[in-house]
């Protein structure tokens, strides 16, 4: 647990456990953003404890065209440079097992 | 052409994705053709791999982080030989309710690129033009592919969660995108927090960390 009351959280794990750890950290008022396409399960949390207070829980579904353009933009402005692991195409199978397993440091990506 | 094909889906340890030559793609009005230069792998792709997405298609050609050259079609932004990104929005239908209303990611009738159709595990792919990137040349093809999904939510996701610059944020797991998230915090003065299980993630925090030089 972060040793401060946070302003925001992001959520990343696929796990609903980690979504109550991320509201067990805010502050009133703060926002729980999940960056999660598909989760575990959801826990039962204690509402007066931990929602109470103006706490907000949101899913983030997609993108924009204007996230990609505008993260694009930033990215490129302030020098973003991913670790990265390259996996040939015909290693896909191996490529999604390191995600999976988190056997790879920052990103995996294929190559024809 | 060559591509990684999905036609059962099942746990990675029993290698769902099948290496095999397939049809290319045929160009359509309104698409283009690109010869794939890098695809990023993303946790998404594991969910439809191993069901936790329900499969759509018989068979799907997976990845949505296409780095491709355009080898046909018609755009002006990206004309033959320029370099555009696919992400995982790739079309929408442009008269539902939330298109009407500035909410394209919540499209009652998406397409999903690698989902919905074929993405980027291939020699080639077709993609709508009006849902590709210009890229900016600063990167190269496979460290600009991370960008085109992990890093595009994981800053949707600051804009969901309403961080301002200077703000006290917190993040939960630390995989590729949060990874990408951190920078921009960083960039906006947040003072970043991040909180994951993993050694491994626990490491590239650090990283992270010393790389941005700020606690």
């Amino acid at each position: 647990m972060p040793p401060v009351e946070l302003d925001r959280a992001v959520t990343f794990a696929p796990s609903g456990d980690v979504v109550v750890s991320a509201l067990a950290s805010l502050r009133k008022g703060g926002v729980v953003a999940i960056n999660a396409i598909h989760l575990d399960h959801m826990p039962q949390f204690d509402y007066d404890k931990l929602l109470w207070g103006e706490r907000v829980i949101r899913s983030v579904a997609n993108m924009t065209r204007a996230d990609a353009r505008d993260f694009l933009k930033i990215a490129h402005e302030i020098g973003i440079r991913p670790q990265v692991t390259v996996f040939p195409l015909a290693q896909a199978n191996e490529a999604l097992q390191a995600i999976k397993h988190e056997t790879v440091n920052g990103a995996a990506v294929t190559v024809p | 052409m060559k591509a990684a094909v999905l036609k059962s889906s099942q746990p990675v340890s029993a290698t769902p994705l099948v290496i095999e030559e397939v049809p290319r793609p045929q160009l359509v009005p309104g698409h283009l053709l690109l010869r794939v230069l890098a695809c990023g792998v993303c946790r998404t792709d594991l969910h439809i791999a191993e069901h936790d997405l329900p499969p759509l298609r018989p068979q799907l050609i997976p990845g949505h982080q296409i780095v491709g050259e355009v080898v046909a079609g018609e755009s002006k932004e990206s004309p033959v030989g320029s370099r555009v990104g696919v992400s995982w929005m790739g079309g929408v239908d442009g008269d539902c309710w939330y298109c009407r209303h500035k909410m394209e990611n919540l499209c009652d009738r998406p397409i999903f690129t690698g989902y919905t159709v074929d993405g980027g595990y291939a020699e080639y792919a077709l993609a709508r033009a009006d849902f590709t990137c210009p890229l900016p040349a600063g990167l190269d093809d496979i460290h600009v592919a991370p960008l085109l999904c992990a890093g595009i939510i994981g800053f949707r996701s600051l804009r969901v969660a309403g961080v301002e610059p200077g703000e006290r944020v917190g993040l939960f797991g630390f995989g590729s995108s949060a990874s990408l998230t951190i920078a921009v915090l960083q960039s906006w003065k947040c003072e970043v927090y991040v909180s994951t299980r993993g050694e491994s993630h626990r490491k590239l925090a650090n990283v992270a960390r010393r790389h941005l030089g700020r606690k």
